[in-house]
């Protein structure tokens, strides 16, 4: 750029430096003006919005009085007298990667000399870590079925324990200014499936999903996680059991919440991920399970009564020693998470609390009492 | 019967003749096709070879693809910003609009000039991820440009895409899931921070990010590892390289930096008022013909009154052109600089920039005084390595690497004379087979014409 141009550039980015010159007759048709002194918020304001304030990830300030009563159901946690020491590996989802991680460090800050490892690797990558004993805790982002804990006990000679953590969803997300008022069990396997069997209408642009939507007869492109995926594998096993995704205009996205940016960033974008992952900028698509259901959108309560069609619990699960009790310094990271500090965080981070009933009796005592150090 | 027999005798025999010849030739194929598959076999392992080392990036290539990225990305915020701007009114949008891509382009270039390739990679990854949970998924793009915020978000969204395909390239999923979770947590725990254009992994890095890195380092990802033989030498091609990519690429964006100081004096409060003044002046001294016509009388003492306002007006309007000048003269300052670069440019190289924050005018003469250090370091480098050539020092660096080129060059030496003494032995063992099997059918076959 000459100097010349940037003069211009200068000219046009302060007109006021003419404008403002007085000028009485004849009367000037308009005098543009230099909106140094708008009304709206400077930049600093809106780069502090309440709104924009930590936690920023995925927290829409649903944490209700209902939430906070679920998370005072629980025990506070009392540390151990002799401060735990050593490793502690989890291997998790990608939806409980990221909170787990949180709660670890909090844990830590108790027990500086523990050290617990977190990673993502997927909820069956997890499991199998843990049968050939290369991490000591897994979080799995779905049921674990009766003939999978027999399966692993089998493989491994010793105990399974699953402990239900905090509970989730699978939601399909829009961006934020799509109206798309909800969305069916049929229309998501026509919308995600490549053989659509559960339905008979194929879509492939908006206007298929919704005839009155402002998208029009633009395509509906899909954003998935990929198929490895706890996440996924939830929703294929709901609205296409044992077909295959759809190809085209299918973009998978290395992680969950890559795929809620794409909602946020295109119009038009569709994609899969957990009710955790949700952000600002992305709107979570009330499902129906099928003509005629009521459309329910997932929250708090909805989660929490099992109304939503798509929840799914996250869980804990841990193996015992040889000799069938499990390892001390697990069970008392369990014993935090399940206390009021840790579901608040899980709370914070935009799970929602198990109910305290839901835990099973042989787990409680484990929760309640705090193991020998 | 006995004819009968001696005929059926005839043609069993035929047969066993026939079938022996074919038994002949299963074994002869067997014994070729043995050879062949272990032929096969070895090409397969080439080719596997061949594709393992397609698979894996050198780290010439991926100093590339992160030059590429940073030049992607420039032109990704430049066309976001020109339609962002382009016809707005708002001068804080503008300003805003203008802050991000100088911010966000200098960071990248700043990165795409530092001295570790795979840093680079994940620094780049890192800022491009957060810029994504800062200005799109809070939706703070929305809240500042409105409809205009499309731009922005699908720019920086497309920027993302681009880095996390670059990522694929060089770790495996595992590490890649490593590598969100790093800086999902970091998000979680800092996301306030409205600086994320100059974050660096090694702020979001943990002990586990660390060791991510020296993994993927060490060939436990998809990038070559390197010796440390080479390394030197490589280390002042790159150095050379950064400095030519910083030194042509400085120019593209030091006019946002003019622009930037303009808004900075637009968004200044004694400016603000003295527009503010100047906007009502203006208003008053417009309406004023009509209320000489409406007013009559009282029109003289307004028209002095309009003169008093115009008299004190015109001295707010010479502050604002004096912005305007100290602007000029301030691109003026940056145009020398540019022809200083430019005069580097043409007498030899380059520069490597610390990492820090985008340069202001004030720093431009600092800035330019390392790029000009870093380039005499840069020839510094080559020329120690150069003259390391002629001496021992680096010969017996090399003297490993050649006598494992030897050690590679016999082994194949062997290799190949077992292959060939191996068909050597088959063929002739086949040929001594067939002889034998031919003398003996020619022996029987004599005995058999002999009138018993």
């Amino acid at each position: 750029m000459t100097l010349a141009q940037l003069l211009i550039m200068l000219a046009t980015i302060a007109p006021s430096a003419q404008d403002a010159t007085p000028r009485a007759i004849p009367k000037p048709q308009s005098v543009e003006k230099v909106d140094v002194a708008e009304d709206g918020p400077t930049v600093e304001e809106i780069l502090n919005l309440p709104e924009f304030a930590a936690p920023p990830a995925s927290t829409t300030g649903d944490y209700t009085a209902a939430m906070s009563e679920a998370v005072q159901a629980f025990p506070p946690y009392e540390p151990v007298a002799p401060k735990w020491s050593g490793t502690l590996r989890i291997m998790a989802s990608s939806s409980m990667a990221s909170p787990l991680s949180s709660l670890a460090e909090a844990f830590g800050l108790l027990y500086p000399d523990a050290r617990i490892v977190v990673r993502q690797g997927g909820t069956d990558r997890g499991l199998r870590a843990m049968e050939r004993g290369e991490c000591d805790l897994v979080g799995v982002s779905r049921e674990l079925p009766p003939d999978e804990i027999e399966r692993i006990e089998r493989a491994t000679g010793r105990r399974v324990l699953v402990v239900p953590m905090a509970m989730d969803a699978v939601c399909v997300f829009v961006n934020v200014d799509n109206p798309l008022p909800g969305i069916t069990r049929e229309q998501l396997n026509g919308t995600f499936s490549l053989t659509h069997r559960l339905t008979k209408d194929f879509v492939s642009r908006w206007n298929d999903l919704d005839p009155d939507s402002p998208l029009g007869d633009k395509f509906v492109p899909l954003h998935v996680p990929r198929q490895t995926d706890g996440t996924m594998q939830a929703f294929m096993a709901y609205a296409m059991p044992g077909e295959e995704v759809q190809t085209a205009l299918r973009y998978d996205e290395p992680t969950p919440s890559s795929v809620v940016n794409a909602c946020c960033a295109y119009p038009a974008a569709i994609g899969i991920a957990g009710y955790a992952d949700r952000q600002p900028r992305a709107r979570i698509v009330p499902m129906s399970d099928g003509p005629g259901k009521p459309f329910v959108a997932p929250s708090f309560q909805t989660l929490r009564d099992r109304t939503y069609p798509l929840w799914r619990p996250f869980n804990l699960v841990l193996l015992s020693d040889p000799a069938g009790a499990f390892p001390a310094m697990t069970v008392d990271l369990i014993r935090f998470i399940l206390s009021e500090s840790g579901q608040d965080l899980c709370a914070d981070m935009s799970m929602v609390p198990v109910p305290i009933a839901d835990i099973p009796e042989e787990i409680m005592p484990r929760v309640t009492t705090p193991p020998p150090g | 019967m006995s004819i009968h027999a001696f005929g059926h005798m005839r043609t069993s025999e035929s047969i066993g003749a026939r079938g022996f010849l074919s038994l002949l030739l299963l074994a002869a194929t067997v014994l070729v096709g043995a050879g062949c598959g272990g032929q096969a076999k070895k090409k397969a392992s080439l080719a596997q070879q061949a594709q393992l080392r397609d698979e894996t990036m050198t780290r010439q290539q991926l100093e590339e693809l992160s030059d590429s990225f940073a030049d992607r990305y420039y032109t990704l915020m430049l066309g976001a910003s020109e339609r962002v701007m382009r016809d707005n009114p708002s001068v804080q949008q503008r300003r805003i609009m203008n802050g991000l891509r100088l911010l966000g382009v200098s960071s990248m270039y700043d990165i795409a000039t530092s001295p570790d390739t795979l840093t680079q990679l994940v620094d780049q990854i890192a800022v491009v991820t957060l810029q994504n949970c800062f200005w799109v998924n809070s939706g703070r793009a929305r809240a500042i440009w409105g409809d205009r915020a499309i731009f922005v978000e699908q720019a920086l969204r497309k920027a993302r895409e681009d880095a996390w395909d670059m990522a694929a390239r060089v770790f495996n999923e595992e590490q890649l899931e490593d590598l969100d979770l790093l800086i999902t947590n970091w998000w979680v725990r800092r996301g306030g921070t409205s600086f994320v254009a100059y974050v660096r992994f090694s702020e979001i890095a943990t002990r586990k990010g660390e060791n991510l890195i020296e993994e993927v380092k060490s060939g436990g990802g998809l990038l070559e590892p390197i010796d440390r033989a080479t390394e030197q030498v490589e280390q002042a091609n790159l150095a050379l390289q950064r400095s030519f990519f910083w030194a042509k690429r400085l120019p593209l964006f030091a006019n946002w930096q003019v622009l930037a100081l303009s808004y900075e004096y637009l968004a200044m409060p004694e400016v603000q008022t003295l527009l503010a003044k100047a906007h009502a002046i203006s208003d008053l001294v417009v309406d004023m013909p009509d209320q000489i016509a409406a007013k009559g009388e009282l029109a003289k003492e307004l028209m002095a009154a309009a003169g008093q306002l115009m008299d004190k007006a015109g001295p707010l309007t010479q502050n604002i052109q004096s912005i305007a000048r100290e602007s000029g003269q301030a691109m003026e300052r940056v145009n020398r600089s540019l022809e200083l670069v430019q005069a580097m440019q043409a007498a030899a190289g380059p520069p490597n920039p610390a990492a820090g924050p985008p340069p202001t005018l004030d720093e431009y003469g600092v800035l330019l005084e390392q790029v000009r250090q870093n380039l005499l370091e840069a020839n510094r480098l080559l020329e120690t390595t150069g003259s390391l050539t002629d001496q021992r020092a680096l010969e017996q660096r090399l003297k490993p690497i050649e006598s494992l080129v030897q050690m590679r060059i016999r082994e194949i030496q062997g290799a190949t004379d077992e292959l060939i003494s191996g068909i050597f032995v088959r063929v002739t063992w086949l040929l001594i087979g067939v002889g034998l099997v031919g003398g003996v059918a020619w022996l029987w076959a004599r005995g058999k014409g002999k009138p018993s």
